[in-house]
Order: C-alpha cells, then sequence, then structure tokens
C-alpha cells in the first residue's frame, strides 16, 4: 500500500487550503482527498473528520499511481507536540510544508472563523483572549467548542518553538516554512520553490488563482472521492471548508493588536532568526 | 430524451434522493451548484452523479467530471443528453 511522503502540517488561517489546491492540481503530486485526515497528533482532540484507523487512512493513498509525491494537509500537526515524532516514524523521508503568518492576524482570523464554525462564542478576539487563563483549566468553553486547544490563541500562533521541533524531528533540509505574505504577494514564486522543494518539475503551470484552483481541485477530487470507500466518505466533513471564506467580521482595534505585538515579539524574533528572514514588520 | 424531461428528473434526485436540505422551489436550471448557489460539496456532488448514472442508465466518465459540467442543472442536463444520444446512435 501506498504511504504519503509530504505533509502540509499548518497553520490553520495561514493559506493551507490554497496551497493544497495548488499542490493537487501538479500531475507528479497524489493528494489526499480528505483534507485534515489528522491521522497523527494522538494529543490532540480529534476532529469530526479525523482517521485514527491506519488502514482506513492508508486508503487515502490507495488511488495513487506512479506520483513520486503523495501528502496530505492537516492543519494541527504543527500545534502538537507528538506529530512531528509519529510522522516520523510512519515516514521516516517525509517532507515537510508549514505555513506561517504574521500570529496577530492568524489569531484575529481563527477567531472569525471560530464564531462562524461555534467552536467559539465569545464575540471578541479580546474577550476570548480574556478567557484563555479558565479555558486552559477546561473551564468556560464554548458549549458547542469542537477544538478546545484552538480556543488557546496565544498558544496557536506562538510558531517558533513548534518549527523548531520540525526542524529537530525531520532535519532543516527536509522542513519548508512558507510565509502567508509571501504566497498572497507572489503566489507563482512560492509555488515553485515548494515544487522545487519536493522535487517535482517546478515549471509546471498551475492555476494559482485561489478560487479557481479550488474549483480545479473539487474535480479532480471528486475523481478520487469515486473510487474511494464508503467508510472514509463517511468521515469527510467539506463543509467546513465553506466556512473558511470571509473577513473577519469584528475589526481588530489598535490598542489590542499593539498588546499583542508586544506579546508576541519575543517569539516572532526567535521565528525569525530560524528562517533566517526579517519578521519585525510582525512586532512594528 | 428532452432536455427539459431531464432537469426535472435531476431536480426529483436532487430533493429525494440527496443528503440536502433543499425543495424543488429552491431549483432551477441556472442556479450553481456550488458554494454561492445551491451550496454542494464534493460528497455530495459524487452521490448526485452516482444516482444520475443509475436513473439514466449512463457512466459519467473523467473526462465528463468538470467544471463545464456541474456549472448548474441545465449545464448537467446537457451532458446527460448528449450520452443519452450517442449511446441511442450506437
Amino acid at each position: 500500500m501506498r504511504r504519503p511522503n509530504f505533509f502540509i502540517v499548518g497553520a490553520p488561517r495561514c493559506g493551507t487550503t490554497s496551497m493544497y489546491a495548488y499542490l493537487w492540481q501538479h500531475p507528479e503530486i497524489y493528494f489526499s482527498v480528505h483534507k485534515e485526515p489528522q491521522f497523527f497528533g494522538s494529543d490532540l482532540t480529534p476532529l469530526a473528520g479525523a482517521i485514527k484507523e491506519e488502514e482506513l487512512y492508508l486508503q487515502l493513498f490507495a488511488g495513487a499511481g506512479d506520483e513520486p509525491r503523495r501528502g496530505e494537509a492537516s492543519v494541527w500537526y504543527l500545534l502538537s507536540e507528538k506529530a512531528p515524532y509519529e510522522i516520523k516514524a510512519f515516514a521516516p523521508d517525509a517532507k515537510i510544508i508549514a505555513l506561517l503568518r504574521d500570529p496577530v492576524r492568524m489569531a484575529h482570523s481563527l477567531h472569525s472563523l471560530y464564531t462562524r464554525s461555534g467552536n467559539e462564542d465569545l464575540p471578541t478576539l479580546e474577550e476570548a483572549l480574556a478567557a484563555e487563563p479558565e479555558r486552559r483549566q477546561g473551564r468556560g468553553l464554548p458549549s458547542k467548542a469542537y477544538f478546545p486547544e484552538g480556543l488557546i490563541y496565544t498558544d496557536v500562533v506562538r510558531h517558533a518553538a513548534k518549527v523548531e521541533r520540525y526542524f529537530e524531528v525531520f532535519g532543516r533540509e527536509n522542513v519548508h516554512c512558507i510565509l502567508f505574505d509571501d504566497l498572497v504577494n507572489d503566489t507563482a514564486a512560492v509555488y515553485r520553490k515548494t515544487l522545487e522543494f519536493l522535487g517535482v518539475d517546478p515549471e509546471f503551470q498551475a492555476e494559482l488563482d485561489h478560487r479557481k484552483a479550488g474549483q480545479r481541485a473539487r474535480m479532480l477530487g471528486i475523481r478520487q472521492l469515486r473510487r474511494t470507500p464508503p467508510e472514509v466518505i463517511q468521515r469527510m466533513q467539506f463543509d467546513h471548508i465553506k466556512l473558511h471564506d470571509g473577513a473577519p467580521r469584528n475589526p481588530l482595534s489598535a490598542e489590542l493588536a499593539g498588546r499583542l505585538r508586544g506579546l508576541f515579539a519575543e517569539d516572532v524574533a526567535r521565528l525569525g532568526a530560524l528562517l533566517d528572514r526579517d519578521l519585525s514588520a510582525w512586532s512594528a | 430524451m428532452q432536455p427539459q424531461i431531464v432537469v426535472e428528473k435531476i431536480k426529483r434526485i436532487v430533493v429525494e434522493d440527496l443528503d440536502v436540505n433543499l425543495t424543488y422551489e429552491d431549483l432551477n436550471e441556472t442556479v450553481p451548484l456550488f458554494e454561492e448557489g445551491l451550496g454542494f460539496d464534493s460528497v455530495v456532488l459524487v452521490e448526485l452523479i452516482s444516482f444520475i448514472e443509475k436513473r439514466f442508465n449512463i457512466e459519467m466518465g473523467d473526462e465528463a467530471l468538470n467544471m463545464d459540467t456541474f456549472q448548474n442543472l441545465g449545464s448537467v442536463a446537457q451532458v446527460i443528453c448528449r450520452q443519452l444520444a450517442e449511446q441511442h446512435a450506437t
């Protein structure tokens, strides 16, 4: 049975769905039709669509042919302390892709998504941040919360230690970090570098308009879905993808943004050093 | 088979067979199938294809599975009519 050999490990609200759609179009890449199988990360609360049985998980790649790269995308692998070790044990030569974003904007976007999806019941990010101490103790969680870890925003958006962990486990050369701003500003260049990292033809011209790419990936996915066992399809939840669209509803106040930039400054500096990138704009 | 008859048969599949909360009043030939229209997701679309293949006794190959086919019920009906005509001719 074919096994995956590359993984998009996160982070949420950082462009993973777009990259998933771009990579899916590549003829040398076979992508799991199920985004977020969350097979790894045994320390995380399983999402509704998680696939924890190895036999079912491998079915996600059963349709792969000669494609040299077979991958899946689960955005919470980056947060998980166990996922990198579990992935390494399962796929020792795996390539890792991590998309990262300005933590303040990411927190704002994630909070907004969660207010739409039901994981969050506090209407503003400020209130949600104030609730974190209680929520860390498992108290004050929304009645419909399905992923409590995601509600500790100040943990979720700190990237440095998580990226370090993947560097340590897989080696720096096997972990490709993409900044959300780069993806937005020069999608073609970021896509090409990602193809080079994966060792597939970097000249391939994909549809890089994220909506059109999503549509194209959807049709490719339907072809794959028709050959997917029903027990796997039952785990899939596509409705949540629709929730991903949409700008944050509540604006972020300058005062809160400034406070958060200060709070995350040390982590941003550490990440900048890790990636050898000037990320000072994230703290300004 | 006339395209309008095919459209009506597809509407019946959507309302009576698919696991979607839609009524006949929600459906017409031109409303998009995906996000901005009927809100179909990939799983629902695969179910729809499966029902179409059974009801019309046709097979929709990979070449038919593209965005042109699945713009709306009218475009789906056109593909079905074309396939039925090809079958009839052979």
